[in-house]
């Protein structure tokens, strides 16, 4: 890992230190949050995969008895036996916060009609009864799952983001904090070191020549 | 208040009206990716417009692209109506969308495989 390029000071290596650390801290809090996040995820995905499952069933089901309704009945009936609706809920949404993820939260209010359904028995076969019928026990379960896979998605991509960071910040940036903060101390050693090597030869002249002053004043 | 829209074929979307949601019929993807661009941000703003929007299974298989507008956003939900079935091997585009989400989570597809 190629280290950055400074000053090898100990200014710097103090800032870098400093940098390492808040590069760590980072680190744990996003791995924590990622982990989090993939739990919560999972949870979420494994409900949604198998209410799609379970509605993709009970649609085929709607479909038949609709396909047999619109078979039994003229074209202009049936367009006209649904033109009512049966029944119009108020649907709210609100937010939630999921590790930072704002998710919907559908609540579906289904306003109450005493009646079944917005068309006359008369004219309309039995089949369509069940078609709607079934089709509005399945409107909280769709709402649901509309709720479940924006907040899959939303999740999905916060986690990908999310794990793009932790692997930058583990493999790149924190190894590079290390090597350089290796460099400059070992480039302060050398200085160090270089240092006291050029006392303890200055000490050594200085002796010599006070020794070689000695020796003329003992000659004379 | 917030509106739930649908947009297929007439056969599959029919029986929503009763329920209350807002209809519109496509006749192919072409016109049912037209439909959801303009009614997506429609009233989106004083609160009147679509939280979510249905899809039919087989359109939106062709409308990858337009509805990938929207995933960043929290509203409107667009999602794939469930009304194709899995068998076997072959999962419907809906089951496809939730496989894509797992293997972008988590790198790997850990709920599909058997």
């Amino acid at each position: 890992m190629p280290q950055i390029n400074v000053n090898p000071t100990r200014m710097e290596l103090k800032k870098l230190k400093g940098r390492l650390q808040t590069a760590r801290r980072g680190h744990k809090l996003l791995k924590d949050k990622r982990d989090e996040l993939m739990k919560q995820f999972l949870e979420v995905v494994r409900e949604e995969k198998e209410l799609r499952a379970e509605l993709e069933t009970r649609f085929a089901g709607v479909r038949g008895s609709f396909e047999v309704a619109a078979a039994t009945m003229s074209r202009p009936v049936l367009t006209e036996a649904l033109l009512l609706p049966k029944a119009e809920g108020t649907l709210t949404v609100t937010e939630q916060n999921v590790m930072s993820v704002i998710v919907p939260r559908f609540s579906y209010e289904e306003a109450s009609r005493t009646d079944g359904c917005g068309y006359g028995f008369l004219f309309t076969s039995g089949e369509l009864d069940h078609a709607v019928a079934e089709l509005s026990t399945m409107t909280a379960d769709l709402i649901r799952l509309a709720e479940l896979e924006k907040s899959a998605q939303l999740m999905a991509d916060e986690i990908e983001k999310t794990r793009r960071r932790v692997n930058a910040l583990e493999n790149i940036m924190i190894p590079q904090f290390e090597e350089t903060i290796k460099a400059i101390s070992m480039k302060l050693d050398e200085n160090e070191r270089g240092n006291t090597t050029r006392l303890m030869k200055v000490k050594d002249m200085m002796l010599e020549e006070r020794l070689a002053a000695d020796r003329a004043r003992a000659t004379v | 208040m917030y509106k739930i829209g649908i947009i297929g074929d007439r056969a599959t979307v029919a029986g929503f009206i009763a329920l209350g949601y807002t209809v519109y019929e496509a006749d192919d993807a072409a016109s049912a990716g037209e439909i959801l661009e303009t009614i997506a941000d429609k009233d989106a703003d004083n609160g009147d417009g679509f939280a979510i929007i249905f899809i039919v299974d087989k359109y939106a298989r062709e409308l990858e692209e337009k509805m990938r507008k929207y995933s960043s956003r929290m509203m409107p939900a667009v999602t794939v109506l469930p009304d194709a079935a899995s068998e076997g091997g072959s999962l419907s585009y809906g089951m496809e969308q939730i496989k894509r989400h797992v293997e972008k989570a988590v790198g790997a597809d850990i709920l599909f495989r058997d």
